[in-house]
């Protein structure tokens, strides 16, 4: 029994430290247990699991690195749409799905750098409105350069990856089309890899040193920190990840869409989910962006369609849905959490931290 | 505003007689107009240390902010081993410069030359008229927008002829080869038109379609003479608008890289180590990653590489020996926030001393401490230096960190 209870600890301490391990073992091992995962429902779960890596992103930047930005929906955009502009059989270049992604993050982390560098001296709440507006502006552009975005339309078909690629004489890019198992499989991939960078990131020279200059600019200008470039790092790996994420979301619609959701409001609930998570950790970040847009892409669809039935069953009209409340339970969330838990659902130790001292 | 000097002990060691390792040369800091510190000059040698004594505040504080670079000086200098600390324009600023000028005029001038029809001209038209996307025809079609040169375009099973911007259709012809040889034929006229005179071709016949109400094709002596002005319309709009762009782009960068020039890393980088009166540490970090963190940039700050290795086993020792020598052994993995205000101040010196510097300021270490506490300050203090490292130590007088100095120097307002 001891020894049971022993072991059972451990596995729990175990299970605290590494929690990717199990939790990405049972997300891979879903679709067996779960075949509705083959189709509608598999395509929203791998919508959630892509806003969970630009979520990422974004922790780099506003959790570890301090700086408040607001526009991290347009690099998500900015990625999709360099992918879409490479792989579109509209246009002539059309090269394949893993070198578009590489040039598309590419060329958006260039573009988070060169926005980054005259910005970044700013303070705060001046970055906010910086990045704010730029969201706004590559809305705009997206909008009205017609010839190269596709306006309002957006850009499409995008061929999924692998198309062409014959593996024992299946079509892979026609089964990525068919079956939703497959992105699901490749973002859970995607997204693995991100959570691991990010980690590693956090433990290094150059995490520590975005820490430092989040807790004290002054105290890491004078031990030969660059606050400029340590921010501009941060800046630049928050809009790659974004434009991977973007990569992703895009290649699994199959068009850019319609460039308006990549605004402010997208920009704005990924920020809800990074903070509602914890600010700085990384299991609260997809606990965030899991609960909130889970919640929204996932849970409100199926509760609509299942009161419907109700309602028409027993009044003959549907009169009530709950995806007319959604953003209000969001704001109703979002209160909740800040007044009980202001660090976030699963704070980082070094938030718990400052919040211990602060009420000191 | 004066400076009394007044030599104490000077039996230190001095290591480089002629150049002294930090040089003061009639500096000035003012504050809202008023001077905190009126043509002061120093030399410190290296090895030695000084205590710089002032009863009042601002003016010690001034100082160490002017030699690290938090401050600007209003006049004056300050050298270290005879260069000053601020950064020289090297060959990386030049092409960093240069880069981003160039970079920004693109922009503009992509801007400038609209690059959504650019788009339409160079890529979208040539998929219309199914032409192979290799290198030379990107090229040629590029070179024919920045001409303005005349085009075929297809709409609804017509083809147009139309400007290079497609802004204005001229012609329309059922038959792609007869909109081409059209085109050919105004293109000659409109080339004609650029260099004399040229001759009004005679091109009148009826253009439309079922889509579009049957209209005359002008093609008179206004239409050639805005055709031809085109080519020099769209030049001008893309130059100016790239020289416009890549002066603004240099101005920027060199306006950004003059503000960071005197900045306390630039100070850093070079050797100068410094805490301050209220201990600034990082909070939420433990007090092993405070050290930790100094130790690693010591490490950037020593290798010229680009990428430079860091041994992290060999940073982790020379952490743990820090974080023992001022005696926080105990507390290595306890929150920076929640040491006591010596202990604060003790890691605060041993972060300085991680970067391994050649000057340590320490900014009024008697500050909220009790004389016993005062005293075991002095100790680590004379202890961490031993005589190898050149310090600058500021005090009110009254603590026990004068005595542990070579010499003192006064401050003071007569």
């Amino acid at each position: 029994m001891n020894i049971q209870c022993a072991s059972l600890s451990c596995l729990m301490k175990w299970s605290k430290k590494n929690w990717e391990i199990p939790v990405f073992t049972i997300l891979a091992l879903a679709p067996w247990f779960h075949p509705a995962l083959a189709g509608g429902l598999g395509g929203q779960i791998t919508s959630v699991l892509i806003i969970c890596i630009a979520a990422l992103g974004l922790n780099v930047m506003v959790g570890f690195t301090g700086l408040l930005h607001l526009g991290i929906a347009s690099f998500f955009g900015l990625g999709g749409l360099f992918l879409a502009i490479l792989t579109v059989p509209m246009n002539p270049l059309e090269i394949g799905f893993l070198p578009a992604v590489f040039v598309s993050v590419s060329v958006t982390a260039a573009i988070g750098t060169l926005l980054g560098s005259p910005t970044l001296r700013l303070r705060g709440e001046y970055l906010a409105i910086v990045t704010l507006g730029f969201g706004e502006v590559v809305r705009v552009l997206f909008l009205n350069l017609e010839n190269v975005t596709g306006g309002t339309q957006g850009l499409g078909p995008i061929p999924p990856p692998g198309s062409g690629i014959f593996v024992t004489g299946i079509d892979l890019g026609r089964e990525f089309v068919v079956d939703s198992r497959w992105f699901y499989y490749l973002s859970l991939i995607v997204l693995f890899v991100v959570v691991l960078l990010v980690r590693v990131l956090e433990k290094s020279t150059l995490g520590r040193a975005w820490i430092a200059v989040r807790e004290e600019p002054l105290a890491a200008a004078t031990i030969g920190i660059s606050a400029t470039k340590v921010r501009l790092s941060a800046f630049t790996i928050a809009a790659g990840i974004a434009g991977l994420a973007g990569c992703l979301s895009v290649a699994s619609i199959g068009t850019t869409g319609d460039p308006n959701a990549f605004g402010f409001n997208r920009s704005v609930a990924i920020l809800c989910a990074v903070i509602i998570g914890g600010l700085g950790s990384i299991s609260g970040t997809l606990v965030g962006v899991t609960i909130l847009f889970g919640f929204d892409i996932v849970v409100i669809p199926w509760v609509d369609s299942w009161m419907q039935r109700i309602q028409e069953q027993v009044f003959d009209v549907s009169f009530f849905t709950l995806g007319s409340w959604r953003l209000a339970l969001v704001g109703i969330a979002l209160i909740v959490v800040m007044r009980f838990r202001p660090v976030g659902l699963i704070p980082s130790r070094r938030f718990a931290a400052e919040l211990q001292e602060s009420q000191q | 505003m004066t400076h009394g000097e007044n030599m104490k002990a000077s039996d230190g060691p001095v290591l480089s007689a002629d150049i002294p390792l930090l040089s003061i040369d009639r500096l000035t800091v003012q504050s809202g107009g008023i001077p905190l510190i009126d043509e002061l000059e120093l030399d410190v040698s290296a090895g030695t240390s000084v205590a710089i004594i002032d009863s009042g505040r601002g003016s010690k504080a001034a100082l160490l902010d002017a030699i690290c670079g938090l401050r600007p000086a209003f006049s004056g200098s300050v050298r270290l081993d005879g260069r000053r600390l601020k950064q020289a324009f090297s060959v990386k600023t030049f092409w960093g410069v240069l880069f981003t000028g160039i970079l920004v005029g693109l922009l503009c001038a992509a801007a400038a030359v609209d690059i959504d029809r650019l788009w339409l001209a160079v890529v979208k038209r040539g998929l219309v008229v199914d032409e192979p996307f290799t290198p030379a025809t990107f090229g040629r079609r590029l070179r024919s927008y920045f001409r303005a040169e005349l085009a075929v375009d297809r709409l609804a099973g017509n083809w147009r002829i139309v400007t290079a911007d497609g802004r204005e259709v001229l012609a329309v012809r059922r038959d792609l080869s007869e909109a081409q040889e059209l085109r050919n034929q105004m293109q000659a006229a409109v080339t004609a038109r650029r260099t004399g005179p040229g001759v009004v071709p005679d091109i009148t016949d009826l253009v439309g379609d079922a889509n579009e109400p049957q209209r005359e094709l002008l093609l008179d002596e206004t239409t050639l003479d805005r055709l031809a002005a085109g080519k020099r319309r769209i030049r001008f709009r893309g130059w100016s608008a790239f020289i416009c762009g890549l002066f603004l782009g240099i101005g920027m960068s060199l306006a950004i890289w003059q503000r960071g020039r005197r900045s306390p890393e630039v100070a850093a980088r070079a050797g100068v180590a410094r805490t301050f009166r209220s201990p600034r540490n990082f909070p939420a970090m433990t007090v092993f990653e405070n050290i930790l963190v100094a130790v690693e940039q010591g490490v950037y700050r020593k290798s010229s590489s680009w990428w430079p290795h860091v041994n992290k086993a060999n940073c982790i020792e020379r952490t743990e020996d820090l974080i023992r020598s001022v005696g926080l052994i105990d507390q290595s993995f306890s929150f920076a926030s929640n040491l006591t205000r010596y202990e604060q101040r003790c890691l605060e010196i041993a972060r300085g001393l991680a970067m391994d510097p050649r000057i340590l300021l320490v900014d009024e270490p008697a500050d909220g401490m009790n004389t016993q506490q005062q005293h075991a300050m002095a100790d680590l203090l004379k202890e961490v230096c031993k005589g190898a490292l050149t310090l600058v130590v500021t005090s009110a007088g009254s603590d026990p960190f004068a005595l542990i100095c070579d010499r003192t120097v006064h401050l003071s307002p007569n």
